[in-house]
């Protein structure tokens, strides 16, 4: 399958997104502050305060962060017509995002009712008025391919993910409601880390790898089965406790999760030009933790008592989460990011450009936003921050230190999207200068 | 006459089609067109062109999967109806 072409004149503002992209390393520097404070007892237990804390600092803080704002610019391309009103809502999304993300977090951490009910209210604002209008785009019928398909299936997880969030922040801040909400967890994780993160990151992959990096398209059986796949298999774990129903709905979502890492490996190492920059080291890393983390998955929810396993019971899902959110889901935010904030940068500034042939040599190239030797210690840092977290899941005692490698990974990131905005916003004053 | 300027941009990573094909136009002779040899159609570009004043036929391509024939939208005729030694 061939992939759409980019329409870049449907592009919304760059402020649109940068707003979000800007916003969400902040909240990784906080995740690690989380782990430095509170050490070894973040890793105690897949049940400790502070680890659901720091989770939701990266699940919703970075992620959901990035993802909204680079939905508000794919969108338009992947399905010819934008957000409606992108320009006018994101700022209360992003608002509403940001104060959720903060109440929520810091409302698990510090057991404190009243800021997880708060957390809430933002953050069932942010997700109905931007997942409602995502809906309303994507899941009408429209042109798009496999890619969109897949997308659809991510929005669905993404309603999924929050009902159920909600239900289970519903229990924590109004304990007298008694909702067992322990029970949803596993559902929750499933539906949020390899329903709406992974199905769109298969979706989005679709379009950008083969644009950005000039390799063919992924394989139509890959393009299309993938997404349907794990979709499926994330309803029946959702919906059967029966031995067969798990059995069959883990190995559909983990072999669909492994065809997808090693067919975009394979994509990749096809790619016409061999200059392997910082986006493509994510992409790589990403897809040997996927196919690393898809076994390990299978086994916890098929065999979960495995005699032969290197992992203890209680440190399985703590495993898994770390493998998930931080090397696979954060990685590729990460890595896409490097790629994305200059691409967008310099396109807008050409847009501005074409009208006042004067400024073109004002034009900076795209690497001078963020360099490649900066996006690949960027990587480099991360994928210590990931082995030193991995380590901190069996040796607590390694907490502090992954929290460190945390704050120095975020901040890294946000010293060189804030240089890349502030660069772009001096280069469209010069212009302006001009016209 | 006309005469064709070849650019094939189809092993390039964005933005460099873009970039290259802008400066192609940019240095274009009265005289001259351009064939843009692409891996897709480069959406983005069309109403760029119109804005700048040219015209535009895409087909399919032999070199390139796609090839967007460009030309000065004054021209009465496209260059595929005019005499072409290298077309």
């Amino acid at each position: 399958m061939k992939p759409l072409p980019l329409a870049l004149d449907d592009l919304p503002p760059f402020r649109v997104p940068l707003r979000f992209f800007l916003t969400a390393p902040l909240f990784g520097v906080l995740a690690g502050i989380v782990v430095i404070v509170e050490g070894e007892t973040v890793f105690a237990s897949r049940w400790s305060p502070a680890l659901i804390g720091a989770t939701h600092l990266l699940t919703l803080g970075w992620l959901a962060m990035v993802m909204i704002g680079a939905l508000f610019q794919v969108v338009p391309v992947l399905s010819g017509r934008g957000i409606p009103a992108a320009a006018r809502v994101a700022a209360p999304v992003h608002l509403a995002l940001t104060l959720g993300t903060l109440g929520l977090a810091y409302g698990l951490v510090a057991s404190s009712p009243n800021l997880v009910a708060l957390g809430l209210g933002g953050l069932l604002a942010a997700f109905l008025l931007f997942g409602g209008l995502l809906a309303w785009r994507v899941l009408r019928p429209s042109r798009g391919g496999g890619a969109l398909v897949t997308i659809r299936f991510a929005v669905l997880a993404l309603f999924a993910t929050v009902a159920l969030g909600a239900w289970m922040a519903a229990g924590i801040a109004w304990p007298s409601l008694g909702i067992p909400y322990r029970a949803s967890t596993d559902s929750h994780a499933r539906f949020g880390l390899f329903g709406w993160v992974l199905l769109l990151v298969m979706g989005v992959s679709q379009q950008v790898v083969p644009m950005f990096h000039v390799t063919p398209p992924f394989p139509a059986a890959i393009a299309r089965g993938c997404g349907v796949t794990v979709f499926g298999g994330l309803i029946l774990l959702a919906t059967s406790d029966a031995r067969l129903a798990v059995v069959i709905g883990a190995s559909a979502t983990a072999s669909a999760s492994l065809a997808w890492a090693i067919a975009l490996l394979a994509v990749l190492a096809k790619r016409k030009r061999r200059r392997t920059d910082a986006t493509v080291r994510a992409w790589q890393l990403a897809c040997w933790v996927l196919i690393g983390t898809a076994p390990i998955a299978w086994q916890i929810a098929v065999v979960p008592d495995l005699p032969i396993s290197f992992v203890a019971r209680h440190q399985q899902a703590l495993l898994l989460g770390v493998l998930v959110v931080l090397g696979f889901c954060v990685t590729v935010v990460l890595g896409m990011l490097q790629k994305i904030v200059p691409f967008l940068a310099f396109t807008h500034l050409q847009r501005r450009a074409l009208k006042n042939p004067a400024a073109i040599p004002l034009l900076p190239a795209m690497e001078d936003f963020v360099s490649t030797r900066t996006a690949t210690i960027q990587i480099a840092i991360h994928a210590t921050a990931i082995a030193l977290t991995i380590a901190a899941a069996f040796e607590p005692a390694v907490a502090r230190a992954a929290g460190a490698a945390l704050c120095v990974d975020f901040a890294f990131c946000a010293v060189n999207l804030t240089r890349a905005a502030l660069r772009y916003r001096r280069v469209v004053a010069s212009v302006a200068e001009r016209e | 006459m006309v005469r064709a300027r070849i650019l094939d941009v189809s092993g390039l990573e964005p933005p460099q089609p873009m970039i290259l094909v802008l400066e192609l136009l940019r240095s274009l002779a009265p005289d001259e067109y351009v064939v843009f040899r692409h891996r897709h159609e480069p959406r983005p570009l069309y109403p760029i062109l119109g804005e700048l004043g040219f015209a535009w036929r895409v087909r399919e391509g032999r070199a390139a999967p796609i090839e967007v024939v460009i030309w000065p939208a004054a021209w009465d005729r496209g260059p595929e109806d005019q005499q072409d030694p290298r077309g």
